[in-house]
């Protein structure tokens, strides 16, 4: 199982390679990719902050997606600092024997990151204002 | 009892410091005390949850011991 918080970019194809497996006939891959654009205002820049704890509370969301869901292999990285548009900040793959668990397990692998990983996001819009999502 | 506070993301942007000391003895106590000192986090602070010493704790009447670090999170936005 591969877990990463990074400043690093992300390769979802390398991430993929990780989870591919000869006894796995599914591989799903997710990439959250950074928007030009957020309730309809265009958005110039944006940026996350980890917090220190945000590694572990990854790995802890993983391996609880990886007993709950019969799963193969499963690897999922969040990256924060300044990302460009159109780059990735979140990406999980997983492979399953099956489509049918590879895609249920890595769905609730995203939504269960994005509840509970401490990780913050500020955007700039184009017209110079600022917010810190889910906070303004 | 002196307790480090550390601010993240919306709420070290509304104190403008990122790490502060408090004399308090509960979580309400230090809230309250932050409030004094910052004004502009009472904004934020009803959106957050809190760690003591690295665990959740939103109790406001637990108490916080000497040397104590408590960590304020605003709500988070990840993926």
């Amino acid at each position: 199982m591969h877990v990463s918080v990074t400043t690093d970019p992300i390769s979802v194809a390398q991430l993929s390679a990780l989870v591919q497996s000869q006894v796995a006939g599914a591989v799903v891959t997710f990439s959250g990719d950074v928007r030009d654009n957020d309730h309809g205002r265009s958005v110039a820049s944006l940026e996350y902050e980890a917090h220190p704890s945000a590694q572990g509370i990854l790995e802890n969301v993983a391996a609880q997606i990886a007993d709950k869901f019969d799963v193969e292999l499963l690897a999922v990285a969040h990256r924060h600092g300044p990302i460009a548009i159109g780059e990735s900040a979140l990406v999980a793959c997983v492979s399953a024997k099956h489509r049918g668990a590879a895609f249920a397990a890595c769905s609730e692998l995203v939504d269960e990151v994005k509840n509970q990983i401490p990780i913050w996001k500020h955007q700039v819009f184009a017209d110079g204002t600022e917010e810190w999502v889910n906070c303004a | 009892m002196a307790v480090t506070v550390r601010l993240f993301a919306a709420a070290r942007s509304a104190a403008g410091v990122s790490e502060t000391n408090v004399e308090a003895s509960s979580l309400g106590d230090i809230l309250q005390q932050l409030e004094a000192d910052f004004p502009k986090l009472a904004e934020v602070l009803p959106k957050c949850s809190y760690l003591v010493n690295e665990t959740a704790c939103n109790d406001k009447a637990a108490l916080v011991s000497d040397g104590s670090t408590l960590d304020v999170l605003p709500p988070f936005a990840g993926g």
